[in-house]
């Protein structure tokens, strides 16, 4: 059994809400689309680290608790990638041009 | 029954030899579960990039209706919340009944206190007509149509005269609707994802013209490539003849509109991240673009209720993981206050915990998400 010390709650805690003021006080900074999402997603991955790692202990547990939860997350982000892969690939409007729609046409 | 003896404490299952492996089992266990929470969310997550990828606008415009403050104080409330409950678990550790009794009652509030702000949040959105599901066919009105009731809303400024919804709003909103409904008797099934209605089209090939569905224009000349000086030439001739050279191949209704101008920047992936925030409109480059319902692009005032589907899914999931929980630490609690735990006997109160903040894990990226697009 691991008790975790009282002040890493405590400064944990404290990060936290510091980082969550930051994320709000980051948005009204204009860095564009790309990166106001990205430096969002930094903090609030960085935020997710301090309450699994201390929060949930798996900084003093075995690893193989961590191992799982990563591998989920990894897996996620890998379907994210695949998806993500053909964004703006597709015409804005389906079957804009012949005034047939998708379902007409394969009623048709 | 030898196999049945108890050789260690009262709590430790005849399987485990020691209550360390019994509480590393019980852990491993609500990892797993955790894992597959993460894989539930994580469905939801995808339809969020993929919808924000490519309907930036929609986002950028639709979250202006979320409170800001609001979604802050939750954080706040439930990171709080996260505190009292590790601060728990240590209590339930060391011994301290007492103070694993407040923390639970505390975190319990935490609960309570982000699902009041939650109710708050959706009954000012119902408020507005925003909802989920088939109540959620929602056009905003546009303030500068006659309906508009300036007498209602002339103490407002100009950034809350959207929010302010009179009767005569909720009429026009009907009637835009029973325009829609219109259409969809007529036969243009307006389900059809990325349907828009022929008045909003934008359509460089002349569509228009034919005066809509109703009389369709002739078939779409299809072209990947533009065709070269030479076959453009050779064509010429069969001009007279009515033969017109056949289009080079490409998908049936496809129009060369459709296929679209590169992306700037690399392609494939990257480029769709890099133009994520500009679809429909000239890359500005990282200048704030904050749309209204005026210079919101017209094929997206059709998708408004793409965000407040996935709002309604992702944080509705979130709530009810919010309620389990309070009922879960609700349930320890009871057990707490008749003195259960222990330094032997902590699991239950750990791996409640572990839950709980695996909520807040969820909200933590949630937050910035649908309260703060830029």
């Amino acid at each position: 059994m691991h008790v975790a010390p009282l002040w890493s709650m405590f400064a944990v805690f404290g990060a936290l809400m510091v980082l969550t003021v930051l994320t709000v006080a980051a948005i009204q900074i204009d860095l564009g689309p790309m990166w106001n999402v990205i430096l969002a997603m930094a903090i609030a991955v960085v935020k997710a680290l301090l309450v699994a790692a201390f929060f949930m202990h798996l900084w003093w547990d075995r690893p193989f608790n961590a191992y799982l939860i990563s591998a989920a997350v990894v897996f996620v982000a890998l379907m994210l990638v695949y998806i993500l892969v053909d964004t703006d690939r597709y015409s804005d409007v389906v079957g804009e041009g012949d005034g047939v729609n998708t379902l007409q046409r394969a009623t048709q | 029954m030898s196999d049945h003896e108890h050789h260690g404490p009262d709590n430790l299952a005849h399987h485990f030899e020691s209550l360390e492996q019994q509480t590393e089992a019980n852990k491993l266990g609500m990892w797993a579960f955790l894992v597959t929470e993460v894989l539930m969310f994580g469905g939801l997550f995808l339809a969020y990039a993929t919808y924000r990828a490519n309907h930036f606008p929609v986002f950028e415009y639709c979250h202006w209706f979320l409170d800001t403050k609001l979604g802050a104080i939750n954080t706040a409330v439930l990171l709080a919340s996260s505190l009292t409950m590790a601060l728990g678990v240590r209590a339930a550790q060391l011994g301290q009944q007492k103070l694993l009794l407040g923390m639970l009652v505390l975190t319990f509030m935490g609960g309570v206190g982000f699902m009041g702000i939650k109710t708050i949040e959706y009954t000012s959105k119902f408020k507005k007509d925003l909802y989920w599901g088939q109540g959620n066919l929602y056009y905003p009105v546009d303030k500068k149509n006659a309906y508009y009731d300036k007498t209602v809303n002339a103490d407002l400024g100009p950034d809350q005269e959207r929010f302010a919804w009179t009767e005569q709003d909720k009429l026009y909103r009907i009637y835009e609707l029973e325009n829609y409904y219109f259409h969809y008797k007529k036969g243009v099934d307006w389900f059809t994802p990325h349907y828009i209605p022929p008045e909003y089209r934008v359509d460089p090939e002349g569509y228009a013209d034919h005066g809509g569905p109703a009389e369709p224009p002739p078939p779409p000349v299809v072209s990947v490539e533009a065709p070269s000086a030479e076959a453009q030439a050779a064509a010429q001739p069969d001009a007279e003849a009515e033969s017109v050279a056949e289009p080079v191949v490409g998908l049936a209704g496809m129009t060369s509109s459709d296929i679209g101008t590169p992306a700037i920047g690399p392609q494939g992936m990257t480029a769709g991240v890099l133009n994520a925030g500009f679809t429909g409109l000239e890359p500005d480059h990282g200048h704030r673009t904050h749309f209204t319902w005026d210079t919101l692009p017209d094929s997206e005032k059709q998708r408004v209720h793409i965000f407040f589907q996935i709002y309604y899914a992702m944080t509705g999931l979130h709530g009810i993981h919010v309620l389990v929980g309070m009922g879960l630490i609700a349930w320890v609690g009871v057990r707490a206050a008749g003195g259960a735990f222990g330094p032997t006997n902590f699991d239950a109160v750990e791996i409640v915990g572990l839950y709980w903040h695996l909520v807040d894990l969820i909200w933590i990226f949630l937050f910035p998400l649908l309260y703060l697009i830029h």
